[in-house]
């Protein structure tokens, strides 16, 4: 009986009901998106920052403990890093570095694999092309500046105080504005015993803790060596999506505020219409909180209505929103349809209560008696 | 006649009316609120990307390249080359064309002293130097470059303290509070630890004292070995990349084009050109992903704010058509006695204006107010009251109250007449 | 056909639904007569007399009021059309409650032609209500209140007035003095059309119509049309319902 009287209420009022429900609607699908974005946007902001590269560096571990000259861990203990890398998803790209001389000058010579070297320094601006070739090389701009070099040339670096020498063509020069713009590098494997330091670039998901973590594995591994996390960026990309979530919680806070006022307007005109039915409903003996328990059920059952509609529509925004501005989609959560029901049903029937309480607050005898 | 009814019934309602106003009124501060939020957004977000710290670094023209991994010397040592300290106030001097996008800068300079009996790097740096050149003096320093720098303890304020890096500080069981007795070349200092810097990159293995300091202790009055410059940049598009390829391809247009756009290339070009003896070079890492940020996150708070606005705008709307159609048995005598569809529509639409306009330029006052604080709780900043935002209010309380009134309005005195008269 | 003040011909109302609120009534109303529509609950009788006055619309059929055919008329020809001709009397008064009595009055001239105050306060002083015109309607009685009702409907001088249960929310007293309002506007030649369920009421007039079911059941003159009915011709002749009530 009292299902089919908040139906048929619900059915008549069509307009205040359908304004209601969109308002509802709208509020849980900010709710969703929210939510969503607030899970999802550090997430994704930093995966799409990983695509830039690097944002630790690995090295032997000593080198923290001691101040002075580096030291080289051995080529065992890189492979326990890169085994732990894998586990974790992480990518880790090895750089020896040697000293040789060129035209007479120091210069550090960086081996790195070519691929590997492209996604840890993706944000170089390489003027030519990169190398390919054992026999190429690319060079940073500042090295190049002093050197008088340029793409095209060929280079003799001369090794192990000139008994060794090796031959490369520039097939490339880069900007990169750190001290990489002072070495050149390559991909033919040095000979062991030339390698004077070996360090490498890592591309861990995730943010500080995942890095830590993955420290705390790799001591853990006893593999001597240590990661340390590019501070610059990883401060920057969190004052960012801090700034992006206080911002999203501003938003949503005003909207919440409004629609609680908007759908409270909407209750009470509805009660207000229907004030003879419930003084009617009184006057037929319905106890006081029957008459709460109609409101408050059918203030529940729109509210419920507005958190699935907006649940769906949040979901579908929020797609939009993320894949246009990330190009990756939203990973499906637990936690924005509980925010798109818990806004929308507690605004329904807080609106609803108040509903109810001016309808208790009317005189029953005068309402039946006329206007 | 029908303007003292109008005022009549206001008068007479001015409970029930005050609750409209008050709907608009709540309802359009936090609307202008969020505008003059969205307003901002856009360059406050683009002023966070300070906190990247510095993007532009500035040395002296090179002959020889020092040869070093994380400050660590690999190759025997190059003959130092310096510029001048001199040089950097004229970053933010009125003749600079990015003055006002320079937002920090952080000189240098790199020596190596003893500590303990151990070769330990050493860096001379500012710590909150006022630049007072400029039309607005600015403080600066590895403070406000350095914003990724953690220092347990606090920072340097006085020429006989120090920051130590994190790996010093476990080698040579130095903490806050402590004294160490630094050699360099031209002599020893007694230092007091102010704090200990964790930094991720060299600083962490070096000693870092004010440049004053160090520039008496190695003999290098006025010199500095590098500046590192935080600048507010655009990110870098087809034009940019097309400079960097080879400046002489740019057509006379285009260069002035780029020379006008705050590229972090042309911000280098023209801080180079400022600084005799000076090579500036982005730093790319940083720019790149400043500019990543910039371009994620600008269509994510337009399409917010816009969701955002049309929610809110929504509600206030509705609001006042619940506030209209509690009143369909008015309209519906006023049809009975007389009145044509329109004379009903426009008494109401002209209460409703007078509602709507009496909200709204309540929240002219009160809106961009909150959204001044909201701009401070969430930029840490203060934001300017834009006129426009104050102008507009009016007209949106208007344009709100007749979205609002309108539909139900219409839709009311369209309908059966005879049936709201009967009490149906 | 100008000899009738309203004219009503197979007029039908249907209700979404299939209900027959009115099937095939056929009425024409002299000037200046005062007709009483009566019946039980359902008969059709207030939607005739929504029909008459433009806020409802026939299905079907024709209407004619003081010669001009309403056909075609949409919302707005016929708010016009009231607020010359035609002065309407409710059951719920339906005064604004924000407003004063002179104002409710002021606000029928103003949709007229001209708020006149003057001419306001002397209407609401023919209705005995000297005094009370800035009075909101909360602060008057029922029987005020419809007094206000029909200052208000008689502003404009209208040649018809409607009226749907008039007396139906007032005690006796207030009803007599409604009921002495009527017969001073028949004896000024206004048309009167009084929906009600009163007997009382209904045999005041000259003319009863009946409706059951959505269709006359009976058109017949009252005591007062039989004297009338000697001097023109009675629309009706047989059997007068008020033989008993009226002594009763």
């Amino acid at each position: 009986m009292l299902a089919h009287m908040i139906r048929h209420s619900l059915v008549r009022s069509a307009g205040v009901t359908a304004w209601s429900l969109a308002t509802l609607t709208a509020s849980a699908a900010l709710a969703t998106i929210f939510v969503a974005m607030s899970i999802d946007v550090g997430q994704k902001m930093t995966s799409s920052l990983r695509s830039l590269g690097a944002n630790a560096v690995a090295h032997a571990g000593q080198r923290r403990d001691g101040v002075g000259a580096p030291v080289t861990a051995d080529s065992a203990a890189w492979e326990r890093a890169h085994g732990l890398a894998e586990a974790k998803r992480a990518d880790l790209v090895e750089f020896h570095l040697r000293v040789g001389t060129l035209q007479g000058a120091p210069v550090a010579i960086v081996t790195a694999d070519a691929a590997g070297l492209a996604r840890m320094t993706p944000y170089w601006g390489v003027n030519g092309r990169r190398a390919a070739g054992q026999d190429e090389c690319v060079m940073g701009r500042k090295l190049a500046q002093v050197l008088g070099t340029s793409i095209g040339a060929t280079v003799e670096v001369r090794l192990d105080g000139a008994a060794h020498h090796e031959r490369y063509r520039v097939t490339g020069i880069f900007e990169s504005g750190d001290e990489d713009e002072g070495r050149m590098f390559v991909s033919r494997k040095p000979r062991p015993e030339e390698a004077r330091f070996t360090y490498a670039l890592v591309s861990v998901p995730g943010g500080e803790p995942d890095i830590a973590a993955f420290n705390t594995s790799l001591a853990a591994a006893g593999a001597g060596i240590e990661l340390t996390p590019l501070r610059q960026v990883l401060h920057g990309e969190r004052a960012i999506i801090g700034k992006i979530n206080l911002l999203t919680g501003v938003a949503l806070l005003a909207v919440l505020l409004l629609s609680s006022v908007g759908v409270t307007a909407a209750v009470l005109s509805r009660v207000i219409e229907r004030r003879k039915e419930l003084a009617l409903l009184q006057a037929l003996g319905a106890k006081r909180h029957s008459v709460v328990a109609l409101l408050l059920s059918e203030g529940a059952a729109i509210g419920v209505a507005g958190a699935l509609l907006g649940y769906a529509a949040g979901t579908v925004l929020s797609q939009v929103i993320v894949r246009q501005a990330f190009g990756v989609s939203v990973t499906p959560h637990l936690a924005p349809f509980l925010a798109a029901v818990v806004v929308s049903v507690v605004i329904a029937v807080l609106a609803a209560s108040i509903g109810a309480r001016r309808a208790l607050r009317m005189e029953t005898a005068m309402l039946l008696k006329g206007e | 006649m029908l303007s003292r009814m109008l005022l009549d019934s206001l008068g007479r309602r001015l409970s029930r009316k005050a609750l409209s106003v008050l709907a608009v009124w709540i309802g359009l501060t936090l609307v202008l609120a969020l505008l003059s939020l969205s307003v901002d957004v856009g360059d406050k977000m683009n002023l966070e990307l300070r906190s990247f710290g510095a993007n532009i670094t500035v040395e002296p023209l090179a002959s020889a390249i020092p040869v070093q991994v994380g400050g660590h010397r690999l190759a025997p040592q190059t003959v130092p080359s310096y510029f001048d300290e001199a040089e950097l106030p004229k970053l933010k001097a009125i003749t600079f064309f990015w003055r006002n996008n320079i937002l920090g800068v952080a000189p240098r300079l790199r020596a190596s002293g003893l500590v303990k009996g151990q070769v330990v790097p050493l860096v001379g740096v500012w710590f909150d130097v006022p630049i007072t050149t400029g039309s607005e003096p600015l403080v600066t320093g590895a403070r406000q470059v350095y914003s990724h720098w953690s220092v347990q303890g606090a920072w340097p304020t006085r020429a006989d303290q120090c920051l130590v890096g994190s790996a010093v500080a476990r080698k040579l069981a130095l903490s806050p509070g402590d004294t160490l007795t630094l050699v360099a070349g031209r002599g020893e200092v007694a230092l007091s630890v102010a704090g200990v810097v964790t930094s991720g990159d060299g600083d962490d293995g070096a000693v870092i004292a004010p440049l004053s300091t160090v520039q008496g202790l190695v003999g290098a009055p006025g010199k500095v070995s590098s500046a590192d410059v935080s600048a507010l940049t655009t990110p870098e598009n087809k034009l940019a990349e097309k400079y960097r390829q080879d400046p002489r391809s740019l057509t006379p247009d285009e260069y002035d084009r780029w020379y006008c756009t705050p590229y972090p290339g042309a911000v280098a070009k023209q801080v180079q050109d400022l600084i005799p003896g000076s090579a500036a070079r982005v730093v790319r890492r940083v720019s790149e992903t400043q500019g990543m940020v910039f371009s994620r996150t600008k269509g994510l708070m337009a399409l917010l704010a816009a969701v955002t606005l049309v929610v809110c705008g929504l509600s206030v709307t509705g609001i006042l058509a619940a506030a209209v159609l509690e009143r369909r048995p008015e309209m519906a005598l006023l049809q009975a006695i007389g009145a044509r569809r329109a004379d009903v529509l426009v008494l109401f639409l002209a209460e409703m204006a007078i509602l709507g306009v009496a909200g709204g330029v309540l929240a002219a006052f009160t809106g961009p107010l909150l959204g001044r604080w909201l701009v401070s709780v969430v930029f840490g900043s203060t934001a300017d009251v834009h006129l426009a935002v104050v102008l507009i209010a009016p007209f949106l309380g208007l344009g709100l109250a007749w979205a609002g009134g309108f539909w139900p309005v219409w839709k009311a005195v369209n309908q059966d007449a005879a049936q709201v008269l009967h009490g149906g | 056909m100008t000899a009738h003040a309203i004219s009503v011909q197979g007029v039908s109302k249907i209700y979404p639904g299939g209900v027959h609120a009115l099937d095939g009534v056929s009425i024409d109303v002299r000037p200046g007569e005062w007709v009483a529509i009566m019946g039980p609950s359902g008969s059709g009788k207030t939607t005739l007399l929504s029909i008459l006055n433009g806020l409802d619309k026939p299905t079907s059929g024709r209407i004619q009021v003081l010669g001009t055919d309403t056909h075609g008329f949409g919302p707005d020809d016929w708010a016009v059309f009231r607020r010359e001709n035609i002065g309407l009397v409710f059951q719920q008064f339906h005064l604004i409650p924000y407003l004063t009595a002179v104002e409710n009055v002021m606000l029928a001239q103003y949709y007229h032609s001209m708020p006149v105050r003057e001419q306001a306060l002397a209407a609401l002083e023919r209705v005995q209500l000297a005094g009370r015109g800035h009075h909101l309607p909360s602060q008057l009685s029922g029987g005020e209140q419809q007094r206000v009702c029909i200052a208000r409907a008689l502003i404009n001088d209208p040649k018809i007035v409607l009226a749907d249960e008039p007396t139906g929310n007032l005690d006796e007293e207030n009803e007599a003095r409604v009921l002495e309002l009527f017969r001073a506007l028949h004896g000024e030649g206004k048309t009167l059309v009084v929906v009600t369920h009163d007997p009382e009421i209904g045999c005041a007039g000259e003319r009863i119509i009946s409706l059951s079911h959505g269709k006359v059941s009976k058109d017949s003159a009252t005591a007062a049309g039989a004297r009338l009915a000697t001097v023109g011709g009675p629309p009706g002749s047989s059997g007068d319902p008020c033989a008993t009530s009226a002594h009763a």
